[in-house]
């Protein structure tokens, strides 16, 4: 009797509904997006002699992680760092090394403004696209492009090392996103932001999939990452809701475990959030329970 | 192991929160800039500050102090208004000489790099698009110690102050140049009485406009001061009206 109900508990449960209410990510999401938007706000307000209580009026650059890894050959070569970017930067540049060491690019999906701002746009791209939404572009042409975001972080890397100026800024849709009023925005970068805000309608997160530098540094610690997105094959229906759930398009339904480097450790994949069976699709370390 | 959203979202604020916590408890985290530059880490210079470290946000006061040169010196060699020498940040360089870069000739932090390190004696390297105004290169004449190549080398990226607008480009020949001094005047006139003294008029820019020391002399009833001074601070400080004297050189240049 109680082995047959040790088997019944280990036995994966098929969940007949999913929540609907807003994912925890959600709120953390919005939570730092409207910070960045204040941080941005009070430096402005700074200029002119006002300041929002409580917030910091540091500039966009000084909470961009990525400035910190822009500035790391000056920073060995001559101990310090490119212009714009202070010790605030290699702070969170280590802090989000920590984290994706032991999680994957979490600041990509849980943290970054711009990743945000990407999947609300991708909002009205479902309504108007449906099911076609995130597949448009074919799957050859798509496999390729995913590497460009390798070269865009070459590019960048050079260059700000041999100009020791924040080359980045001038493209960063990022920042002409956040500082759309600043005579500082070049226009490449508000070109930049205008494609990435049309592409948004028809692929979830464009800038991240294909062009993004921090997003190419950090994916490449999904190949080492502690957590993993872990697939238990006995119980898997292949259903595919798992592939079907995946922003960066990955086939999860095929793997035991991710390493793919595309990978944002959002969770939508797992059986908290789309699979159906419990305890299939897990955050896990190996063998972890 | 397994991880849930929720232990995920927690993990998060504690790194990112705590983090920062951390290192501004051990005065680590900074978010806006020292205003001091960086030493060379080695050779005949370690130990100084680089001019190349100078960022868009240090004030000439910040340099003045760090770099060890007058601030006098500073807003002059960039056409600054007196009374802003010492809140003047080098960024905004860019808007006041924002004219001469749609021709490709940048007026902005790097210049003002570039004035640091020779008026020091720093090495320093030059892009090909830095210049630097030509008050900036009359001080440097005067006051650093320059070889003879690097007097023509500077000379050769000097522009002149947006308010006259006259560029001296080194593809223009010395002839055409004198004779442009005194017609081209501005960028809408031809007219050589559309010259204006202003407060950042040097008197180097009278002698520039074809005015004799000699007039100028007279005008002043004693010796010219320093070409490089400006007609503002020369009048502040023989405590005569400026706007007299202003009136009386005019005359020679119309």
């Amino acid at each position: 009797m109680s082995q047959t109900k040790i088997q019944q508990d280990s036995i994966p449960i098929l969940k007949t509904t999913k929540s609907r209410k807003p994912k925890i990510r959600f709120y953390v999401q919005t939570f730092f997006f409207f910070l960045v938007a204040l941080i941005t706000l009070n430096k402005a307000l700074s200029e002119v002699g006002l300041s929002i209580p409580y917030i910091s009026n540091g500039s966009l650059h000084a909470i961009c992680p990525f400035g910190g890894v822009a500035s790391l050959y000056k920073f060995a070569t001559v101990g310090t760092f490119v212009q714009k970017i202070h010790e605030s930067s290699f702070v969170l540049m280590v802090i989000a090394f920590l984290l994706a060491i032991l999680f994957g690019p979490v600041i990509c999906s849980w943290v970054c403004p711009f990743g945000t701002f990407q999947e609300w746009l991708s909002r009205i791209g479902r309504k108007l696209f449906g099911k076609r939404f995130n597949h448009l572009i074919p799957a050859k042409v798509d496999s390729i492009l995913r590497y460009l975001r390798y070269v865009v972080l070459f590019l960048v890397l050079y260059l700000t090392f041999t100009s020791t100026k924040l080359i980045f800024q001038d493209v960063d849709p990022y920042y002409a996103l956040f500082q759309f009023w600043s005579d500082e925005v070049a226009v490449s970068a508000f070109i930049i932001l205008g494609v990435t805000i049309l592409m948004s309608l028809v692929i979830d997160r464009p800038w991240c999939k294909y062009a993004c530098p921090y997003g190419a540094v950090l994916g490449i610690f999904n190949l080492f990452r502690i957590f993993k997105i872990r697939r238990a094959t006995s119980s898997c229906t292949d259903c595919k809701l798992c592939d079907r759930s995946c922003p960066m398009n990955i086939t999860v339904s095929s793997r035991k475990a991710v390493l793919n480097h595309q990978c944002i450790s959002c969770l939508s994949c797992t059986s908290e959030n789309s699979c159906p069976m419990s305890d299939t699709v897990e955050f896990s370390t190996k063998g972890g329970k | 192991m397994n991880l849930k959203s929720t232990h995920l979202a927690i993990i998060i604020f504690v790194f990112i929160f705590g983090g920062i916590g951390l290192t501004s408890v051990t005065g680590y985290w900074q978010t806006t800039n020292t205003k001091i530059p960086a030493a060379y880490q080695d050779g005949e210079f370690a130990g100084q500050y680089d001019p190349a470290d100078i960022r868009g946000s240090y004030t000439f006061g910040d340099i003045s102090t760090s770099f060890e040169i007058p601030l006098k010196d500073l807003g002059q060699a960039f056409g600054v208004d007196p009374q802003r020498y010492a809140s003047f940040e080098c960024k905004e360089l860019e808007s006041i000489y924002a004219p001469l870069k749609e021709e490709g000739k940048e007026v902005g932090t790097a210049s003002v790099r570039y004035f640091v390190a020779l008026y020091k004696g720093l090495p320093i390297s030059l892009s090909e698009s830095t210049y630097l105004p030509i008050q900036a290169v009359d001080i440097l004449k005067e006051k650093a110690s320059l070889s003879e190549a690097e007097i023509l080398s500077l000379e050769k990226i000097a522009v002149s102050l947006p308010d006259s607008e006259v560029l001296t480009d080194p593809s223009v020949t010395e002839g055409q140049q004198e004779q442009e001094s005194t017609e081209t005047i501005s960028p809408d006139s031809h007219d050589t009485t559309s010259i204006a003294i202003k407060g950042i008029t040097t008197f180097q820019e009278l002698l520039d406009w074809g005015v004799k020391i000699e007039d100028i002399e007279k005008i002043l009833n004693e010796e010219m001061p320093s070409p490089q001074k400006s007609i503002k601070d020369y009048a502040a400080e023989k405590g005569i009206e400026f706007s007299g004297l202003k009136e009386s050189l005019q005359g020679l240049i119309n």
